[in-house]
């Protein structure tokens, strides 16, 4: 199954693998059936997307999970929810398409708050910059053509010569997968981005 | 939400919010309580005496208990450049604004970040700064037994164990505050009624301050539910204390003398108590806690009925023990925790390396017993062992040093005769003379002496595949110092963190110069409080802080070490007459035996 859920306010601080133990926990007591591996130090056959670096929001993230027995997906989801907190919660669950999430995206947006009154320089991201909608005076939205590895955005920020010190809050709302002028979501499903252009998310 | 956070190392230790946190009107209690744990989060979470308390008094309505742990350096840089207080994780209180701060003293080095917690916290770090509108600051735990050194920084202190006696002090607090009393008042009063509180500026030392003992665990209070933190801590499992206490009387051990007797949990409370915790958790990993949970009476009952109990539920559950005796017996536990066939590490202290030696410290196993252990566990396929070691015991001398080697070399050889894949890894660290243990009149080595020792011993195993490490011996040299202390000692702690000293307990951020010089500064000679000898008929500064166990049995026991005698455990052996059970009307609660 595929999962779809949010990392919000100060939950963005743990850390990736933090968050599957607590996502491991959480599935236990709320008795999901997940699968183990075998071997000597058998695994909870759960993987989690591509990882938000510490402090980065999520609004749409995913874990893929694999179940022992045939549950109702929205079951699952509102099972799990009684297990985390409102900005833990999980917002879709799928049976999973037979593709590996962190292979297949290639493309992500994220909202970039800052402290101060200054303009966003981005040296660092013009590589990878599609498009950048300033939304308010000091925040951004950036769509960018980046793998998004453990701490992608942060380290482009930083090599813009940001510093923690001037973002408020960094969020990302989603990744995809850009591909022959379409956009695909991570259940593979098409997707029009024009919400997150024309009006603000 | 804390807008710090993105600044700092580790944020998550900062978050709180844990699954399972009691649904309070923190701010509505009572009376509100802070407990302080006097370094990081993943350090303090993971003690057990802390979660008892913690939902023990969260249970009452009235009352409420809530946590701070001493933020890392950076955060207070941060918090003090910001002008901020430290606060508390539930409800984001400062410090300063609780009836009660309750301060554990686990460890001689956490001394500077108790500092921390005050200063930060808004509270003044001495007790005669303080008034009525500040909370009680209170002391408890192992520390409590060597309260006079930390005396200056406290209100009172809470001598023994605390579930019960804690909530008897807040229950007279309330009740005192609804008529209306003050603090101060209420602070000499208490320590008038209650006879195992010392309150520092009432008494001074002229109360004989007792202990607070639980006479049963099985009629005592445990949680039920755990906090799961969202960020790994060091022991990241839920726990089940199964006893209480330990009359082994290994003679370095205060922990063996001041929590006596033997209480130990019935069988049936510890698999409750367990399935409690893992379907409240969540969590994959259950540890059984005491000073040496292989001599829990039911122990191997209890890991059975654990295993079929879980598996019963469908329950993936891995069981840990922390510490292992060196015997057929703790293997067959071994084996009996790993159901997964994985056999990875086991640990073992043998303290010593010659049996006259582990006789002074009366440290019950023989050479035998440790070669026929190792011989079987290799012969079952663990591949790896660890085992402890203490240097500069009190009689120690060459031909122990040579011993310890010589024993080495020969578990090691053995090992490999019965197992190829089999390697050893070696941990010494300096004996340190603690007050309330048989060798409270013995002296520290010199530093050089045990570097030499340690360096001897380490260069002697040489080239064969086993690993050595060594604590530090200067901090090793500091906790002796504190865990002899008097009042004297308040001032150079006070001073050391006044120059920057944080977090001493840990090897990299332990700064000998700043100590160094505190103790010059305030005339303090630190080497009069480690390494000399003391007289029996010397008043010792902790003489008023009553544990139970006589100071003649103390003294016996001290006698019996310098003549290599061992001692035996009054749990199977008879009655060595300490005198906890007699002065306090308790005896050893053994399971097996109801």
């Amino acid at each position: 199954m595929r999962l779809e859920y949010r990392k919000l306010g100060s939950f963005r601080f743990i850390s990736h693998l933090d968050w599957l133990n607590a996502l491991k926990r959480a599935l236990r007591r709320a008795s999901i059936p997940i699968g183990y591996s075998g071997g000597f130090s058998p695994q909870m056959k759960i993987s989690l997307g591509p990882p938000l670096p510490v402090g980065v929001e999520g609004l749409r993230e995913y874990v893929d999970l694999e179940l022992t027995e045939v549950r109702v997906p929205l079951d699952v989801v509102h099972k799990l929810n009684e297990e985390l907190p409102p900005e833990l919660w999980f917002l879709r669950c799928e049976s999973s398409p037979d593709f590996d999430i962190v292979k297949f995206v290639n493309f992500s947006i994220y909202d970039v708050f800052l402290s101060s009154e200054c303009e966003l320089k981005l040296d660092g991201v013009k590589g990878a910059l599609y498009k950048i909608i300033k939304l308010y005076p000091k925040v951004y939205r950036l769509f960018l053509f980046l793998t998004p590895g453990a701490s992608g955005i942060v380290k482009l920020l930083f090599s813009s010569g940001l510093s923690w010190q001037d973002i408020f809050l960094i969020r990302r709302l989603g990744i995809w997968r850009f591909e022959d002028g379409k956009i695909l979501n991570p259940f593979g499903e098409v997707e029009d981005l024009d919400k997150y252009i024309d009006k603000r998310g | 939400m804390r807008d710090w956070l993105s600044l700092v190392s580790r944020p998550s230790r900062y978050i709180g919010r844990e699954w399972n946190i009691p649904a309070k009107e923190w701010k509505r209690s009572e009376v509100r309580v802070c407990l302080a744990y006097p370094d990081t989060y993943e350090i303090g979470m993971s003690y057990l005496g802390y979660k008892i308390l913690y939902w023990l008094l969260n249970g009452f309505e009235w009352l409420s208990a809530e946590r701070a742990f001493t933020p890392w350096i950076d955060a207070e840089m941060l918090l003090r450049s910001r002008g901020e207080f430290l606060r508390s994780l539930e409800s984001s209180t400062p410090l300063k604004d609780f009836d009660f701060l309750g301060v554990t003293l686990q460890y001689e080095m956490n001394a500077t970040n108790i500092l921390t917690l005050l200063d930060l916290g808004g509270i003044p770090i001495r007790a005669e700064d303080r008034d009525d509108d500040h909370p009680i600051v209170i002391g408890g735990g192992p520390g409590a037994f060597t309260a006079q050194v930390y005396a200056p920084f406290f209100d009172c202190f809470l001598l023994g164990d605390g579930e019960e006696a804690f909530l008897e002090l807040l229950r007279a607090y309330r009740d005192w505050r609804r008529a209306g009393g003050k603090r101060r008042d209420f602070l000499a009063e208490a320590g008038d009624h209650f006879p195992w509180l010392w309150v520092p500026l009432a008494h001074g030392r002229s109360k004989l301050v007792r202990r607070s003992i639980i006479p049963s665990l099985d009629e005592g209070f445990y949680p039920k539910v755990d906090l799961v933190p969202w960020t790994e801590i060091v022991h990241d499992r839920v726990s089940v204390e199964v006893f209480r206490g330990c009359t082994r009387g290994c003679r370095f051990c205060q922990a063996g003398m001041v929590y006596r007797p033997v209480r130990e949990r019935s069988l049936d409370k510890v698999v409750e108590i367990a399935k409690n915790l893992v379907l409240s958790t969540g969590y994959e990993e259950l540890s059984l806690t005491s000073l040496a949970s292989c001599d829990y009476s039911m122990i191997k009952e209890a890991l059975i009925s654990l295993r079929s109990e879980f598996q019963r539920l469908g329950l993936r559950l891995s069981l840990s023990l922390p510490s292992l005796r060196m015997d057929t017996f703790s293997i067959d536990l071994a084996e009996e925790i790993m159901s997964d066939g994985r056999k990875t590490t086991l640990t073992f202290a043998p303290e010593a390396g010659t049996q006259r030696l582990r006789d002074v410290i009366n440290k019950n196993i023989t050479d035998d017993d440790i070669f026929k252990t190792v011989e079987e566990l290799a012969k079952r396929g663990w591949n790896r062992v660890k085992l402890y070691f203490m240097v500069g015991l009190p009689t120690e001398g060459d031909e122990d040093i040579s011993g310890l080697v010589s024993l080495v070399k020969g578990i090691h050889r053995l090992g490999k005769r019965f197992n190829r894949r089999f390697s050893l890894s070696v941990s010494l660290a300096s004996f340190v003379p603690k007050a309330h243990t048989p060798f409270q009149w013995e002296g520290q080595l010199p530093q050089d002496v045990l570097r030499e020792r340690m360096r001897f011993i380490k260069s002697s195993l040489k080239g064969k595949d086993i690993e050595v490490h060594y604590h530090d011996v200067d901090l090793s040299f500091l906790e002796a110092v504190f865990a002899r202390g008097d009042h004297n000692l308040a001032s150079v702690i006070e001073r050391a963190w006044r120059k920057g000293a944080r977090f001493d307990g840990w090897d990299e951020q332990l700064n000998m110069r700043t100590w160094i010089s505190a103790f010059s500064e305030e005339g303090i000679d630190p080497y009069y409080y480690a390494q000399r000898k003391i007289s029996y008929d010397e008043k010792l500064p902790w003489d008023f802080l009553d544990s139970g166990v006589d100071k003649d049995f103390l003294i016996l026991e001290h006698r019996s070490a310098l003549l290599g005698r061992a001692s035996g455990d009054c749990r199977w052996d008879s009655c060595l007459r300490c005198g906890v059970c007699q002065k306090y009307s308790v005896r050893n609660e053994i399971a097996s035996r109801v």
